[in-house]
């Protein structure tokens, strides 16, 4: 009777409770983590990649030697202070303490050999830059969301994350008392597939170049900051893209939040002279003017409503063709221009550029100052807008718009990641291009360049013998209604050779202070970088 | 007397049976530690093949192949001079 009770008391009342305790033993369940996804240079060299790291954890109970002989070994090791650990291992009533995230293999091998007992890791990821901060802005950074899991941000990390992080896998299964699978029992699987590899089109050597270049221009010329991009114009692939300051993506939690967002693709400004391209472009292409098309107002201030256009220099040239305009960079002239264009048309013309909206690059953080709307421009609008002022701009929306002249009428979509490579699999990104002008309107534009970078402002700094399409950009600062007085942005956009380009470039420059021309500061920046990138492009002297 | 066959063999069988059944079971425990073992050495080659990845990219970093190059008094080309070599006219007699 007592012994059918008590089979009935543990079998039937407790027996759901002791199974469950039962299978608690031998069932083992575990999440295995999906590698992150590389981020790879154009030639397969990589610029993020993903590596082992270890967590260091100090099991307290099995602590054999006192905290503070332990912090004093551990600390130099880690290269923290003691007073940073000490704590941690004297903590008092906790059995598992983490220590240290993301120890290198290097290190922990250091910490092993110390022979500590109680001390021990596991297992977890962390993200590599062989190159450091190179492309910092660019790449953007893995960071951590609420529950503790890896997520990127910004830039390419951020843009591509669900293709990086690829998906988690799980596996149950009973084991025993070692924990070796039991085979025969129940055993579920679901393969972790790691992260897809992205193949850019940045080439290291460009990136290099150009942020070493970048950041001795912003000193030398006193800016504040400043950016290049330098894209295939035929394709849109971008080559490099850098921007000064900016971040260390292995330390990224040291930094100022403002230093994440790319300023190429996030950060929009007035881009004055260098706009004058497209505005001259647009015309050439709508027959509203020919190369050899007279200005009849170019001798003196225009007045516009209540305001008086003048140029840049003070200088007027009467009678100036088209091909003056663009090489004095006469406001007046393009004023002359847009007028005889009409807002309508100018503004169609912008839009099919690309103007006042995001480029769609494949990088987090874009953004786009849209334009006025169509029918609402007055006379003044359209005539500051002739020469880039009153439209705001990033400098990829630019970039790309210039590279449509300098492909024979033909604008790419910029683009970055050319292959997403998973395992056994891989998926080849196709370039984007449309037709904005004909292509003989880009060719007589791209000679207006050619005269402008050979015969312009810029002449002193230009690479004789190089063919070179070119065009200064100084612009004014709007502030609170009013433009700064002080200070300018210095661009200069170019391409080379002017015939089948080999490369685009642009370099802004925020408030350089040695001078406030472009011309002076931002232009000769960019042949800096063009002497290293004829040589490396292998472009050689026209005679 | 064909009964006592039929019992042998039964017996014969049941022995048969229970002894590949312990053999099978051993047999597949142990394949489970040999599986612990196989992804032990799985995940050490991994892990031995990522700290070689690793070291390859950090030894072919152009960051420091450049500063390397520099310390062995390497340098940027300067003053490079094109020479034009000039197109051969009416080459043939």
């Amino acid at each position: 009777m007592l012994l059918g009770y008590k089979l009935f008391f543990w079998q039937v009342i407790h027996g759901e409770d002791l199974s469950n305790s039962a299978r608690g033993q031998y069932q083992v369940g575990q999440v295995m983590e999906a590698p992150r996804g590389n981020i790879l240079a154009f030639d397969g060299s990589p610029l993020a990649a993903r590596r082992d790291a270890w967590l260091l954890f100090a099991e307290t109970p099995n602590l054999k030697e006192k905290p503070e002989k332990i912090a004093e070994k551990l600390a130099p090791i880690l290269e923290i202070e003691i007073s940073d650990i000490l704590p941690l291992l004297s903590k008092k009533g906790s059995v598992w303490l983490p220590l240290a995230h993301k120890v290198s293999t290097d290190i922990k091998g250091n910490i092993q050999s110390l022979g500590f007992s109680g001390l021990g890791f596991e297992r977890e990821e962390d993200r590599y830059y062989p190159e450091a901060s190179s492309a910092a802005q660019l790449l953007g950074f893995v960071g951590k969301n609420e529950e503790g899991g890896n997520v990127g941000y910004f830039g390419l990390e951020g843009y591509y994350d669900l293709t990086l992080s690829g998906k988690k896998g799980y596996r149950e299964g009973d084991s025993d008392a070692k924990g070796a699978p039991i085979l025969l029992g129940n055993f579920k699987e679901s393969s972790a597939l790691r992260g897809v590899d992205l193949i850019t089109t940045i080439d290291k050597t460009v990136q290099l170049t150009i942020e070493k270049k970048l950041k001795e221009g912003i000193e030398k010329y006193g800016a504040i900051g400043g950016s290049v991009v330098v894209m295939d114009p035929i394709s849109g692939k971008v080559l490099g893209m850098a921007s000064h300051p900016s971040f260390d993506p292995k330390r990224y939690n040291e930094y100022n939040d403002a230093l994440f967002k790319n300023p190429v693709i996030s950060d929009t400004f007035e881009p004055g002279s260098i706009f004058k391209v497209l505005i001259m472009a647009s015309a050439l292409d709508a027959e509203a003017v020919k190369p050899d098309t007279i200005c009849d107002i170019c001798s003196g201030p225009l007045k516009v409503d209540k305001y008086e256009i003048e140029t840049w220099d003070s200088k007027y040239y009467p009678d100036s063709t088209m091909i003056d305009i663009i090489l004095h960079s006469d406001n007046v002239g393009m004023a002359f221009v847009g007028g005889k264009l009409g807002a309508d048309t100018l503004y169609d013309y912008l839009d099919k550029f690309g103007i006042g909206r995001e480029t769609g690059i494949d990088l987090q953080g874009e953004v786009s100052v849209p334009l006025r709307k169509k029918g609402t421009w007055n006379i003044v609008d359209l005539a500051t807008a002739s020469f880039g002022q009153g439209v705001s701009v990033t400098s990829v929306e630019m970039i790309r718009a210039v590279a449509g002249v300098a492909n024979d009428g033909m604008m790419p979509t910029p683009y970055v990641v050319s292959v997403l490579k998973g395992d056994g699999w891989e998926e080849v990104i196709q370039p984007k291009v449309e037709r904005v002008v004909s292509q003989k309107a880009a060719e007589e534009m791209t000679a207006m360049m050619v005269n402008a970078a050979k015969n312009g402002e810029s002449k002193w700094t230009s690479l004789r013998g190089y063919s070179v399409a070119g065009k200064t950009g100084t612009a004014q600062i709007p502030i609170a209604g009013h433009y700064d007085p002080k200070s300018t942005n210095a661009s200069f956009v170019g391409f080379s050779p002017a015939q089948n380009p080999k490369f685009i470039m642009l370099v802004t420059l925020n408030k350089p202070q040695s001078s406030q021309w472009a011309s002076e500061t931002a232009a000769p920046l960019w042949y800096s970088i063009a002497k290293d990138l004829f040589l490396y492009f292998g472009i050689q002297p026209e005679n | 007397m064909i009964k006592e066959y039929k019992e042998l063999i039964f017996t014969c069988l049941l022995i048969v049976l229970v002894i590949a059944n312990v053999f099978f079971t051993v047999s597949v425990s142990a394949s489970g530690a040999e599986l612990t073992n196989i992804e032990k050495t799985q995940s050490t080659l991994l892990s031995n093949n990522q700290e070689l990845t690793d070291k390859i990219a950090n030894e072919s970093s152009l960051s420091i192949i450049g500063e390397k190059a520099e310390s062995f008094g390497f340098s940027k080309p300067e003053n490079i001079v094109y020479v034009q070599v000039p197109e051969p006219v009416a080459k043939l007699p």
